[in-house]
């Protein structure tokens, strides 16, 4: 489904992407974890269309999108949630999930109430307060806000970067189980993670960058029979 | 009464200009010096279609005042748009120097007098105090003009994108918001703020001139500083505010000190600033961006 060959990003002089190559299948949830500095975010801002890569290609769903404006790539199905959120918090709850269904086309309201209506069900908090501003719900809420903004978009393909970010372990586990259920609903997802252990326990497959470049990749199993692995990014209590 | 309705009609002039500059930075942070110019345009487009009837050539100069600024945008702006603040303010200093030359070279640098609407400058009496129509009709255009703009940017989806667009541009773009559009809305809705206050200035004063931009754009910027950058209630209220400062002080100073308003009205811009720095509402649009 989405397929990124040699991909090379440059900030001025410093390479923050070396030459990266991964794939990801349709119906998979792969993630990206490393350090900070990695080339992690580089690579998701990549495929969205943010940052223009000085080499290799990005293909999705057989269409090269490198290069293509965000816009253009966010109406062919590709949802981001960045890190931070990034919710409109001078905009009302309900006016930032009519923006995410922008990328949909022109709808009518009818369509429009039904998105709406979509993420109300998913996320039920979100009913009494679809007239507040969007920056007085609590950064929990606002992530789940981020989430539902993505999904009214009825994207095929969803890139979250640390979505984990700043919530408190309660609020994270919900929000990881939104995630395995989005993959129930038939959303492919890349996700972007500093804290390896729940990258690893939701993903199908990992991905591992170190300095711009793929230091290691696997399943599940695979990643945890080395040593090195469990030590250097789970911590002791995998090893 | 009468100091009021002056307070007010300045006002409203004020907060149209300042409200065409804000919503150009809004999404683009681009202080467009050469907004003044659309202004001008206005005016020649006045003077070139003088004779007609009044509502033809309202429609005219707002036509003509928009397309100019969605002209601006395109060969101008689009190219050396994402670069830095300093290229986006040399830009606008260069089209606006450009566009006040190719003014002068072909009409002149002196002001022509220009028979537009000049029936506006009668007064009349309302509750036993003559006030001239054309302030009337500023506070009339200006209350409608506001109140339309909130109206499309709170209803319109457009409108919604370009506060998303302001707010996080990135983002917007991100769910799928088109840069172009949005940006070229915001340049259209700041060519018709313009062409109407080129049409209430020329109204009031009957002249046009190459520079004619120059006074007002710097009055409209202050008014946007004042009023908190990147606010678009903000523009308003500062446009308002510098009218009823502007007026408050031609009355209140003694005749012989009068030719110092300026300099008073700007001493307590510095004042309102020392107190706000971030001007009377602070705005989400300055926020760093991803």
């Amino acid at each position: 489904m989405l397929e990124v060959a040699e991909l090379r990003v440059a900030y001025g002089a410093v390479m923050a992407l070396r030459g990266v190559s991964m794939r990801v299948l349709e119906g998979e949830i792969v993630a990206v974890i490393g350090a900070n500095g990695a080339g992690k975010s580089t690579l998701l801002w990549s495929i969205s269309g943010v940052v223009k890569p000085v080499g290799g290609s990005i293909h999705f769903r057989g269409d090269r999108i490198d290069g293509q404006r965000p816009e253009a790539i966010a109406r062919k199905g590709l949802s981001l949630v960045p890190e931070g959120r990034h919710i409109f918090g001078a905009l009302t709850v309900r006016e930032n999930l009519e923006l995410g269904a922008r990328a949909r086309g022109r709808l009518n309201r009818g369509e429009q109430e039904d998105l709406v209506g979509l993420a109300v069900s998913r996320f039920p908090f979100l009913e009494r307060r679809l007239q507040s501003p969007a920056g007085q719900l609590s950064g929990g809420e606002q992530q789940q806000l981020a989430i539902a903004r993505a999904l009214v978009a009825r994207p095929k393909f969803m890139l979250l970067d640390e979505p984990s970010f700043g919530l408190a372990p309660l609020i994270v586990e919900r929000v990881m189980q939104e995630l395995a259920q989005l993959r129930d609903d038939g959303i492919t997802v890349l996700l972007i993670e500093q804290v390896a252990g729940i990258a690893v326990e939701l993903a199908d497959r990992t991905y591992v960058l170190r300095n711009g470049e793929v230091e290691l990749t696997g399943t599940r199993e695979e990643l945890l029979e080395r040593a090195d692995f469990a030590a250097a990014y789970l911590g002791e209590s995998y090893v | 009464m009468q100091h009021v309705f002056d307070a007010f009609s300045l006002g409203s002039l004020d907060a149209m200009l300042a409200l065409g500059i804000a919503l150009v930075f809004g999404v683009m942070h681009l202080v467009n010096f050469a907004h003044g110019e659309l202004v001008m345009i206005g005016g020649f487009t006045i003077f070139l279609t003088a004779g007609l009837p009044w509502p033809m050539i309202v429609i005219i100069v707002l036509l003509v005042v928009a397309i100019a600024a969605l002209l601006m945008e395109r060969i101008a702006f689009r190219p050396v748009r994402g670069a830095d603040p300093t290229t986006l303010l040399v830009t606008s200093f260069a089209v606006s120097i450009l566009l006040q030359s190719v003014a002068a070279i072909i009409w002149g640098r002196r002001a022509k007098g220009v028979d537009f609407a000049s029936g506006l400058s009668e007064p009349v009496t309302i509750f036993g105090t003559r006030i001239a129509i054309v302030d009337l009709v500023s506070i009339g255009v200006a209350v409608v003009l506001v109140a339309g703009l909130a109206i499309f940017l709170t209803r319109t989806a457009t409108g919604t994108a370009m506060r998303a667009a302001a707010e996080d541009f990135v983002m917007a773009r991100l769910l799928g918001v088109s840069a172009n559009r949005v940006i070229a809305a915001a340049f259209a809705l700041s060519g018709i703020l313009a062409g109407a206050a080129s049409l209430l200035l020329v109204a009031s004063t009957g002249t046009i001139q190459s520079n004619m931009g120059l006074q007002p754009v710097l009055v409209g910027f202050v008014a946007t500083v004042i009023g908190g950058v990147g606010s678009l209630v903000g523009a308003a209220l500062g446009g308002f505010l510098l009218g009823v400062l502007t007026v408050t002080m031609q009355v209140a100073l003694p005749l012989e000190a009068r030719g110092y308003r300026d300099a008073a009205v700007f001493a307590i811009v510095i004042v309102i600033l020392l107190v706000r720095p971030s001007g009377l509402v602070s705005s989400a649009a300055l926020e760093e961006r991803v």
